[in-house]
């Protein structure tokens, strides 16, 4: 399947500070990643690179084949962008700011604006600064909607929203690049808002990808156990078998492994238990279970 | 697009624009009423002896009026770029990187101009009914390095604001206010003569500067 965007080897650090080494990924044509993980492991970092807002310490970053760091106007029109905190520009009101974006793009269509916006109980002329966070990401929303992208790269998308205004968003986009075939590459802090939205997802953790696979799969595969200790036995410390934790008698950790594999385990390391148990999870306690409380 | 650009810039700027317009306005008031008053007082003949025998400026006042339109134009007009890092917006849009930034430079130096020439047509006139053509001559000369001076404020302060980091933005600040002393070293009428050509040279440079504060912050250079 046609790559829209392939990262093959980035590195970056930020003065002696490694985000990553040698991170490469892949986003095909009409799929929706989103990029996880914890704060500080480099999601903005790798957005920023993306869009070349930021020159990685090695590596190539390549959108519909062009380098990032150097787009072409062609290419910029075919990429959507909404910057963290939906920043637009505040000091124009949902008229000027249509009126300006609308002249980049030729196939501007305004009418999915300002039906979004006849939503919003905002006055025709109240400007963008004087708009609750919540409003500004319906008009940071429905201006991608109307440049009509190829592309969309949404940086944190559910910062400072409500759960209504978060809930509107992943619901417009969902339908918007569902029936138009859109390519997305998006982060999120809350996990929730991306299940519903997103098709793969790649992990990061400090310095490097933990998993980049579909979330039907990682949330197929991906279970947390627990079992009841017996006779003080240690936390199980197998390779696969990710962050145990111990509540009085009861230990829990997560593992990609199957029952059976994980049985075994815990027999090689001479670990006593009894109700070994496991359970599905959401995509956002899986996400915790691969990466950790902390 | 170009009509675009220039409509965000002119959303910005209209404000401060119809400020330092009316600002200049009562300077050029005050001064034509400054002299009308000292025509009037000390009479015509001691006011020339004054301008031809002794050299004397009279019109101090617009002295730092164009200094200080050119660092308000931008201010305002780069400012609201920088907060919350909207230039990433700009540079987003489907033009290039020089490009862009060609087009926010030629507004600020156009519509700066404009309003430069709109006032020196006004001092001209007024000029031109009450004294003879060689005080005209060395007055707008003398007021023509003030202006320049304007232009010069404007593109060094646009070059100081969208430098992305402090590290940086000190140095230029300070290197910015010793290449603004080139246009205040004397307040001797006319003196600058032909050197007058080199300081539009120095505009010219100083304009390069902002390619790369500009370029510095699309990178991603940060504190």
């Amino acid at each position: 399947m046609e790559s829209v965007i392939t990262c093959k080897n980035l590195t970056h650090y930020y003065g002696n500070r490694c985000i990553y080494e040698n991170l490469s990924f892949e986003v095909p044509k009409g799929r929706v990643l989103g990029l996880l993980g914890k704060n500080g492991t480099g999601k903005t970092t790798t957005i920023n690179i993306l869009n070349g807002y930021l020159t990685p310490r090695s590596g190539d970053c390549l959108m519909f084949g062009e380098p990032s760091s150097a787009l072409s106007p062609d290419t910029k029109r075919r990429i959507g962008l909404l910057i963290e905190g939906h920043i637009q520009y505040s000091f124009m009101n949902i008229q000027q700011i249509e009126k300006f974006y609308s002249q980049f793009y030729p196939n501007w269509k305004k009418e999915p604006y300002y039906e979004l916006m006849s939503k919003l109980k905002i006055a025709p002329k109240q400007r963008i600064s004087r708009m609750s966070c919540g409003q500004r990401s319906q008009v940071a929303l429905g201006l991608i909607l109307a440049q009509d992208p190829e592309l969309l790269i949404l940086d944190d998308f559910s910062l400072g929203l409500d759960p209504g205004y978060r809930r509107l968003f992943v619901d417009y986009m969902n339908e918007y690049v569902r029936a138009q075939n859109k390519t997305v590459f998006v982060t999120s802090h809350i996990i929730q808002d991306m299940e519903r939205l997103i098709d793969d997802c790649l992990i990061l953790d400090y310095g490097k990808i933990l998993l980049q696979e579909s979330i039907t799969d990682f949330v197929r595969d991906f279970k947390r156990y627990h079992f009841t200790q017996q006779n003080g036995a240690p936390l199980p410390q197998a390779e696969g078998l990710y962050h145990p934790e111990q509540i009085r008698n009861k230990v829990e950790f997560h593992s990609f492994l199957q029952q059976r594999e994980v049985e075994q385990a815990l027999q090689q390391q001479n670990i006593e238990y009894a109700n070994l148990s496991s359970e599905t999870l959401t995509l956002e306690e899986a996400f915790i279970g691969l990466t950790g409380k902390y | 697009m170009i009509k675009a650009i220039i409509y965000k810039e002119w959303l910005k700027t209209r404000y401060f624009v119809a400020f330092i317009v009316l600002v200049g306005l009562a300077i050029h008031i005050y001064s034509f009423l400054t002299i009308g008053h000292s025509f009037r007082n000390t009479g015509r003949a001691e006011l020339w002896d004054l301008i031809v025998n002794r050299s004397h400026f009279i019109f101090p006042s617009l002295k730092y009026f164009p200094l200080f339109a050119g660092l308000l134009i931008g201010v305002t007009q780069m400012v609201p770029e920088m907060v919350d890092k909207r230039l990433k917006l700009t540079m987003h849009l489907p033009v290039r990187e020089k490009t862009m930034t060609t087009y926010l430079i030629a507004y600020g130096l156009i519509l700066l101009t404009t309003v430069f020439i709109l006032f020196n047509v006004v001092l001209a006139t007024f000029l031109h009914l009450n004294f003879a053509w060689e005080i005209t001559a060395t007055t707008l000369s003398t007021t023509l390095v003030w202006y320049l001076s304007g232009l010069a404020a404007y593109l060094l302060s646009v070059f100081c604001i969208t430098e992305p980091t402090w590290k940086r933005r000190i140095p230029n600040i300070l290197l910015s206010l010793l290449l603004l002393h080139f246009f205040f070293i004397t307040d001797y009428p006319a003196a600058y003569g032909y050197f007058t050509f080199g300081l539009v040279l120095l505009i010219l440079i100083y304009s390069t500067f902002i390619y790369n504060s500009i370029h510095r912050f699309k990178t991603g250079y940060q504190d």
